[in-house]
């Protein structure tokens, strides 16, 4: 059973729409989402939280239907999203009372534990945390009734990279120990690369690239040479093809097969998922 | 039902963390209370208000929506548990209500005569009223859209109110003769809010948050 399951889901609005043909968020494992400012992650998490409705198609998750069952369905989830709505004027501990009772599963220890880990004072008031602090409390309160699924939406963002470190290692912790799949929307790409065990790049509202994070960075490779060895057979696997003086450079995602062509009068290095994600969006294949 | 307690224990102790705002108010209604009777109402009314628009505004300013639309609470009970609490609202200010009007049989008010059950029924009504049409608008378009509507109806409300009286020669009397079945008053008055409760649960599952 996925996690999430998406099928032909499209959300259109004024000026933009969403459509996703198929997305499998499997369980116990880190999925990475992808995508530029606007892209549609905001608008795909609300969607499976059933806060926006799609116009078409169906979310499923842990087999579920998200509209119809989705009571059910957030008693097992953990959101953390870059919004808290949380009455910023009150205290954590006043926050955790409005929230606690509404999960069958909470765990107090346990969340007295994510208080002491990251010197929370429950006394203060939210609006009085660093902004580091306030991601922080989101997500021991969002820990601590033991979800299935966590679902982030932009967690680590405006944050310095101390707190980004201490988010994402508390949720390899979680995934380690208790299993809980994770669905993790991000533009910063780097913190994927420590946690994500799959990928899903969104632009404009559609996806772009999904699939094993080792996969993609296994097929995936820049490659430089002279242009002389631009002929189409080799084109025709290239793409964000990049043309100097000096020669060309370009990203491939059939790394075999342009081998099998070029061998070693090109010479291949490995990309970061930036750099992937990067030539996905400014580059066409030819 | 256990969620809609918890939605309705949510929003006690967001009154209950707006102190400092909440203590400004509370002044207001100790005073205008202790000037006398006329200003009774106003101070009631005044509690009524704090209930019903100062969380929906704070929720507005913070964005509760991504709480409330991430809670294992479907959206039935979000909309049941804003009209318990607001009953419970109109219950404080009926007690006020109450508390006040017997202040005014001291000798110090000139120990007036206070029959409660038309006062508090009347009192009933108009709160009942008011949330009829109040609660809907903020359910579904945030406090900070609705209080222009809610300001534009009861300004149409009064306006039309008055030349429609004049015309049709409506004395007081009428209103004293009304005042003698206080039960029909807040029978009416709960017929409106059930029918408002209606209008807001059927808008509030269509409503998607989209800011």
């Amino acid at each position: 059973m996925h996690a999430i399951e998406c099928n032909h889901v499209t959300k259109r609005f004024d000026r933009f729409s969403l459509h996703i043909p198929k997305l499998c968020v499997e369980e116990g494992y880190v999925t990475g989402f992808v995508g530029e400012n606007g892209a549609g992650k905001t608008t795909t998490i609300k969607l499976i939280m059933d806060m926006i409705f799609a116009d078409e198609g169906q979310i499923r998750v842990f087999g579920l239907d998200s509209h119809t069952d989705a009571e059910t369905i957030k008693q097992d989830i953990g959101y953390v999203g870059e919004k808290s709505g949380y009455l910023e004027i009150a205290s954590l501990q006043e926050i955790k009372k409005m929230t606690a009772p509404f999960y069958k599963n909470w765990d107090e220890s346990f969340y007295r534990k994510m208080i002491q880990r990251f010197s929370l004072d429950e006394q203060k008031k939210y609006a009085k945390l660093s902004r580091g602090m306030q991601k922080q409390f989101q997500l021991s309160l969002s820990l601590a009734h033991h979800p299935k699924l966590i679902l982030m939406d932009e967690p680590t963002a405006n944050l310095d990279p101390i707190v980004r470190g201490d988010i994402i290692d508390l949720l390899y912790e979680q995934m380690q120990q208790e299993g809980v799949s994770i669905f993790f929307s991000t533009h910063i790409i780097s913190d994927l690369e420590k946690i994500a065990d799959r990928l899903v790049f969104l632009h404009k509202g559609e996806i772009l690239l999904q699939g094993d994070k080792d996969d993609i960075m296994t097929s995936h490779r820049i490659v430089r040479g002279d242009h002389r060895l631009l002929f189409p057979e080799v084109e025709k696997y290239l793409f964000h093809i990049e043309k100097s003086s000096f020669g060309f450079t370009a990203m491939t995602d059939r790394f075999d097969a342009v081998f099998d062509l070029l061998g070693k009068e090109a010479v291949y290095d490995r990309p970061t998922l930036e750099d992937i994600f990067v030539s996905r969006i400014k580059g066409e294949r030819k | 039902m256990s969620m809609v307690w918890n939605l309705v224990h949510m929003d006690f102790m967001k009154f209950k963390s707006l102190q400092r705002s909440q203590f400004f108010y509370m002044l207001i209604i100790v005073v205008l209370a202790l000037i006398g009777p006329d200003f009774s109402l106003f101070s009631v009314v005044l509690l009524l208000y704090m209930m019903t628009y100062t969380i929906p505004s704070y929720d507005d300013m913070y964005k509760a929506d991504y709480l409330t639309g991430t809670l294992p609470a479907s959206r039935r009970q979000i909309v049941l548990s804003k009209y318990v609490f607001n009953l419970f609202g109109i219950g404080m200010g009926a007690m006020l209500l109450v508390v006040e009007n017997l202040l005014y049989t001291t000798p110090m008010y000139g120990s007036r005569e206070f029959d409660v059950v038309p006062v508090v029924c009347l009192f009933v009504l108009m709160a009942l009223l008011f949330l009829s049409i109040s609660l809907p608008l903020v359910l579904i378009l945030g406090a900070t859209k609705s209080r222009i509507y809610i300001l534009l109806l009861y300004m149409g409300a009064c306006a039309g109110a008055l030349p429609l009286m004049n015309s049709l020669q409506v004395d007081t009397g009428i209103l004293e003769s009304v005042m003698r079945y206080p039960v029909l008053l807040v029978g009416v008055g709960l017929v409106l809010l059930a029918m408002s409760y209606g209008f807001a649960q059927k808008f509030y599952q269509q409503k998607e948050f989209l800011d």
